[in-house]
């Protein structure tokens, strides 16, 4: 990796499942960058991290943002989906209706 | 296996799909690095920009026509232009037009294959001349070649008013030397004899033996 000036960064990972944290904490190892994991397991308390917290990146395994985006200026996300996400071109992501979800998740 | 698809909706959100044996996260790792080294080349930028802000003297930025691309806050406090004044003019304006041939020699003082130093007389907003003790740089870009200039000006007023001032006193104290008749000697602080003057004696007058 190139000279990194900026080596401290504070990842916020919201994911049902504490394994598939775990997992992710694992991979994400580079030469001197330190990263403060905070973890949730649901997103109830989403808000309240990120207004107490100065996350420099979020990676979240839900289908629905539960936080605002717009708050967040700084702030690189990563969203896991279980669905195709060509659906989330649409401005109103809600458009994309739970039958449809379910319908795509049974082909599993 | 599914196909993991990446898909940037804008430039601070990525969607990923999830497969079902977690090789996506594989290409968060690669999304995480990604982030890292633009974030860290940000961060550079940033610094540069706030390091150029914060210095003292007038910074600006031309292209090679000599129009302004980029002003620092000390520029603006100094000339008196804010950026939507200033930026896309010619640099000419900053400058006295008309030089005397006494300024012009003052201009370059010393140039070289990187760029030039000199003094010269700016012109503010309002009209206001003043001297300027300045330094052009050529920018270069990733390959070397040059893509504008940079200039770094300094207002010398007050050295130049200070410079003014010694001169002036250095002739008084010359003329005090001359002109009184009593010896004088400059003498430093480790006792060493830096000056002396010799009075003008008139002759004297000899006494005629009264006969």
């Amino acid at each position: 990796m190139k000279n990194i000036l900026k080596t401290n960064y504070t990842v916020l990972l919201v994911f049902k499942d504490q394994d598939e944290i775990e997992k992710i904490k694992f991979r994400l190892v580079f030469d001197g960058i330190i990263f403060n994991f905070i973890s949730l397991n649901s997103l109830d308390k989403i808000n309240e991290t990120i207004k107490n917290n100065k996350i420099d990146l979020i990676i979240y395994g839900f289908n629905d943002d539960a936080f605002k985006i717009s708050s967040l200026q700084n702030t690189f996300i990563i969203n896991v989906c279980d669905f195709p996400i060509s659906h989330l071109n649409d401005t109103n992501q809600n458009s994309y209706s739970k039958s449809k979800k379910n319908s795509y998740f049974k082909r599993f | 296996m599914i196909q993991i698809k990446i898909h940037i909706l804008n430039q601070k959100k990525i969607h990923i799909l999830r497969d079902s044996e977690l090789n996506y996260i594989n290409t968060i790792n690669e999304i995480v690095k990604n982030f890292i080294i633009n974030d860290s080349e940000l961060f550079e930028l940033k610094l540069l920009s706030y390091a150029t802000k914060s210095v003292r003297d007038c910074i600006y930025v031309t292209n090679m026509l000599g129009v302004i691309l980029y002003i620092n806050q000390a520029f603006v406090k100094t000339y008196g232009y804010n950026e939507d004044e200033i930026l896309g003019h010619s640099s000419e304006r900053l400058f006295k037009k008309n030089l005397s041939e006494n300024d012009i020699e003052n201009v370059f003082v010393h140039s070289s294959e990187t760029g030039w130093t000199g003094e010269s007389i700016a012109i503010k907003k309002d009209g206001t001349e003043f001297e300027i003790a300045f330094s052009i740089s050529y920018v270069h870009d990733d390959k070397n070649e040059i893509i504008g200039l940079v200039v770094i000006v300094n207002d010398i007023t007050e050295l130049k008013k200070l410079q003014k001032k010694i001169k002036e006193n250095e002739e008084r104290y010359k003329q005090m030397f001359e002109k009184h008749f009593a010896v004088k000697l400059l003498i430093d602080i480790e006792n060493v004899l830096k000056s002396r003057t010799i009075p003008y004696l008139p002759p004297a007058k000899i006494p005629y033996p009264v006969s």
